[in-house]
């Protein structure tokens, strides 16, 4: 912990400085890639109406066997979203039973073809991902992960994001 | 369904004023500590249950959680609450949901900020004293760039034409900055960041029309490759500017263009490599004030005038992560202007700056910032009868060099930063900028901090070369009690020191209840060898024929050696009544004093004065979020009189009302300055304008993002 705090301190004039002549910096290792994936995946839940989802008081993330940065994803398991907490399952390929949203990391559009129904929000990987017809797609430049939203699919599937949520998209698809 | 929602966003909704944020660095070193496939520790990591002070991940805004590169980049980068100084975001939200459509009226909502309208197309902004259209003694900043045009001092606001829309944040630092930044941040520094280009893929575009401005920003953004991308713009602007006493345009519309693009290379994840340039072409159509020259009818009379402006500039950088603990960035800019001030003068001014900044973190208790710079600026203006310089064209250079030491007396309690820049430049020679900042934290939700700085402020061109001869005193007023027309020129003189300042500075934060902060900073400055006029030469003027004097000619010498001081202080209040009703609140309240000259008995006469800034500033913001995608922000700012020119006391509220129909369509609109017909902001002596008032507007603005 000490770690940590002391990587805090600095004086903000300083970090300003930084700021402005420097850019861009911080190598995060690959794991660090997943769980700020991970993390970006819990605030898209948070803001996404499931209008059809079970009134269980779940929200069901599916991962499908193998899909890549699972253990990071695994942490979201019992996290709240207010009167709701995240359940993680484990599916079978192409399955999606019993999901609210799906997590299908570097997929092609036939997979997405493939999982797409009414009510199911389909996340997924890389700059090509909300084209394929994926919903929100985690991209990776440099050290920055950011997403990118296709509202027209999410519509389609019945599935409303929020306008913040659209607002700190790094692309909208209409 | 939304409002329910929202609910759960308060915890990370109230970080909205504090957006800079270490936050992510905290994270990652957090969560780099455990390795990938460990659920488990993971989990507790990431879920923030580790007892850790600082939130993990999943507690970061989402908001910070997208600028976790520039966040992590500087590293040095931290919340607001842990700055030892005084400081305000004005984020992308903030801009988003205020009326203001340009950048100095954003500005408006920071505390302590002041800004005044002059004339068409001229601001004066500035923070804790000295306001001005020549406003010496605040450095601006857009990525890193200095906009601070040194050759006749100021920032020239009418020609920042960046869509507002692709800003990330303006990072304001009220007090001296001088120990990083060197001359000039002396009482204040605002830094305009705009956003990634990877952030603003696809197309953006606004367009606004009122009763007194309309204009269009067109953006557009595409990735090439993995790890390029670019965003282009485009601006039009139109704008009918301020009214007379009567509520008359003085003149027909200014008008403006510019475009500009940005690309940003990632090629490895140690290496971010990034180019913006912006080009523009500004006409600003204006009323002036010229002497008429018949001799015996010696006064000042109304004119218009159309200044036609350029800018183009360009600024590359290149930041590398040499390490955990090392990581270094090299910034180039180039700026271009062709400007036309008091009396048509026309300016070519060119500035090459390139600059080192490195970062090394050597053990827990040390964090060094150290690094070089260097400037060559070149001038070169067209001398007029208003405004002359000696010599016409002239080349100055500036090398610098600074360090600076965040040290951890106490870890995550007390801290030391001790620093100082060295600048040398080819007029003044050595200038030494210390400051000392000590930062204490004895409780999480509660932060003091103090700092004592020395900065200087470099004298401009103009007051080392010019001459300005734009006043006509009429007979038998306060600034001329004599019976005859005085005709007042200001002459510079060739060896003027820097005016100096020794600031003294504390400030607490408190975050009284949850989501509530309260920030309350206060300050001293003394200033020193500041620019008077000293009376060189009175000759009366005389008139072939006319067997008495028609007018007196007062000429005055710039002279380093007025001594002044200010004290005030700034309180602010943020925080969400609802989760989906926010609200901030400022106060700010500015003294000053100015001791007698011992060669007249009299107080010192400044250049640039302190009568220009008002004693109290009062300012409320409101944002409400209601059903059905629509949105309620208002403002209000009570602004106390000017002691410059009788400028009265004013309040004003702007209002700005959006709906979203659907999915990235904000329709909106705009009301700005409601409550009078037309007020009075700003006015200056030495500034051949007459007084300008800013008018009622109202506006609708359509922006659509896809």
């Amino acid at each position: 912990m000490k770690r940590t705090v002391d990587h805090l301190r600095a004086s903000l004039v300083t970090a300003i400085a930084a700021v402005a002549l420097a850019g861009t910096g911080s190598a995060l290792a690959v794991d660090d890639s997943a769980r700020l994936k991970a993390a970006l995946i819990f605030n898209v839940l948070r803001f996404v109406d499931f209008t059809n989802a079970s009134a269980s008081g779940h929200l069901r993330l599916c991962l499908p066997r193998g899909v890549e940065g699972r253990p990071a994803l695994a942490a979201l398991d019992g996290k709240s979203l207010g009167n709701r907490s995240i359940e993680v399952r484990t599916t079978e390929p192409g399955s999606t039973e019993g999901c609210d949203a799906i997590y299908l990391g570097s997929a092609d559009g036939g997979q997405v073809r493939q999982v797409r129904r009414d009510g199911l929000l389909i996340i997924g990987d890389g700059p090509a991902f909300i084209g394929a017809g994926g919903m929100i797609g985690l991209v990776r430049m440099g050290n920055q992960v950011r997403f990118e939203v296709n509202n027209r699919a999410a519509r389609q599937s019945s599935i409303t994001i929020s306008s913040k949520l659209l607002r700190l998209a790094a692309r909208i698809e209409q | 369904m939304m409002i329910r929602q929202s609910r759960h966003w308060r915890s990370y909704m109230c970080a909205t004023v504090a957006a800079l944020s270490l936050l992510a660095a905290s994270a990652h070193a957090q969560t780099s500590n455990e390795p990938a496939d460990k659920a488990g520790p993971a989990a507790q990591d990431a879920s923030g249950q580790s007892g850790a002070g600082k939130p993990a991940l999943l507690d970061i805004p989402l908001e910070d959680l997208l600028t976790l590169e520039s966040t992590s980049v500087a590293k040095k980068r931290q919340e607001v609450r842990d700055a030892a100084a005084a400081v305000t975001v004005i984020t992308q939200d903030d801009i988003r949901r205020s009326a203001a459509n340009s950048i100095p009226d954003l500005l408006r909502m920071a505390p302590g900020v002041e800004v005044g309208n002059l004339v068409n197309g001229k601001q004066a902004v500035a923070i804790r004293g000295f306001n001005s259209r020549a406003s010496d003694s605040l450095l601006v900043m857009i990525d890193g760039r200095s906009i601070y045009v040194s050759t006749l001092s100021g920032v020239f606001w009418e020609l920042l034409s960046l869509p507002l829309s692709d800003i990330e944040r303006i990072e304001i630092i009220r007090g001296p900055g001088a120990a990083l930044w060197g001359a000039n941040a002396v009482n204040g520094v605002i830094n305009i960041i705009t956003k990634h280009s990877a952030d603003t893929l696809g197309t953006q575009i606004a367009a606004h029309a009122g009763t007194r401005a309309q204009n269009a920003a067109l953006s557009f953004g595409d990735r090439i490759g993995e790890d390029l991308t670019y965003r282009i713009h485009g601006t039009y602007d139109r704008d009918r500017g301020l009214v007379d006493g009567n509520g008359d345009n003085f003149t027909d519309a200014s008008r403006s263009f510019s475009a500009g693009m940005r690309v940003d290379w990632q090629p490895t994840t140690k290496d971010a490599i990034s180019v913006a340039a912006e080009a523009n072409d500004v006409r600003i159509r204006r009323p002036v004030l010229r002497i008429n020259e018949n001799p015996l009818d010696l006064r000042m009379v109304q004119d218009t005038s159309v200044n036609d402006n350029r800018s183009a500039n360009i600024v590359a950088r290149w930041v590398r992560e040499q390490s955990d603990r090392f990581d270094w960035s090299l910034q180039f800019a180039f700026d271009h202007i062709n400007y036309q001030e008091i009396g048509d003068t026309r300016l070519h001014w060119t500035q090459g700056d390139l600059d080192m900044g490195l970062h090394w973190r050597p053990n827990d208790t040390h964090d060094f910032n150290f690094g070089f710079g260097a400037r060559v600026i070149h001038d070169d203006l067209t001398s007029t009868p208003s405004l002359s310089l000696d010599p016409e064209s002239a080349t100055e250079r500036w090398v610098s060099s600074y360090v600076q030491d965040d040290i951890s007396l106490v870890p995550n309690r007390l801290r030391l930063t001790l620093g100082a820049k060295l600048e040398h430049n080819s007029f003044t020679g050595v200038e030494f900028q210390p400051n000392a900042r000590l930062f204490y934290r004895p409780d999480p939700a509660f932060a003091v901090w103090a700092s004592v700085s020395r900065a200087a402020r470099t004298p401009s061109r103009y007051e080392r070369g010019g001459t300005l001869d734009v006043a006509i005193l009429a007979p038998n007023t306060q600034n001329n009690p004599s019976p005859l027309p005085q005709r007042f020129r200001l002459i510079g003189s060739a060896n003027r020191p820097s005016a100096i300042v020794k600031a003294f500075e504390a400030g607490l934060r408190w975050d009284f209840v949850p989501g509530w902060t309260m920030d309350l900073a206060a300050y001293r400055n003394k200033y020193d060898r500041l620019p008077t006029p000293i009376t060189a030469a009175v000759v009366p003027i005389m008139v072939p024929g006319v067997p008495f004097p028609v007018a007196i000619q007062v000429d005055s010498l710039l002279a380093g050696r007025a001594k002044a001081s200010t004290r005030g202080g700034e309180f602010s209040l943020t925080g969400k009544i609802a989760p989906w009703w926010q609200l901030a609140l400022s106060w700010s309240h500015f003294k000053y004093s100015i001791p007698n000259d011992p060669a007249t008995g009299q107080p010192y006469r400044l250049i640039v004065g302190l009568n220009g800034s008002p004693r109290d500033q009062l300012k409320i913001r409101t944002g409400i979020d209601l059903p059905g995608e629509v949105s309620v922000n208002g403002s209000l700012r009570r602004v106390s009189a000017l002691g410059v020119a009788n400028i009265p006391a004013y309040t004003e509220v702007d209002l700005k009302v959006t709906h979203q129909p659907m999915a990235g369509l904000d329709l909106s609109l705009i009301g700005q300055n409601l409550i009078h017909k037309r007020h009075l902001e700003f006015s200056e002596f030495g500034y051949p304008a007459p007084l300008s008032y800013v008018p009622r507007s109202v506006a609708a603005e359509v922006r659509y993002r896809f």
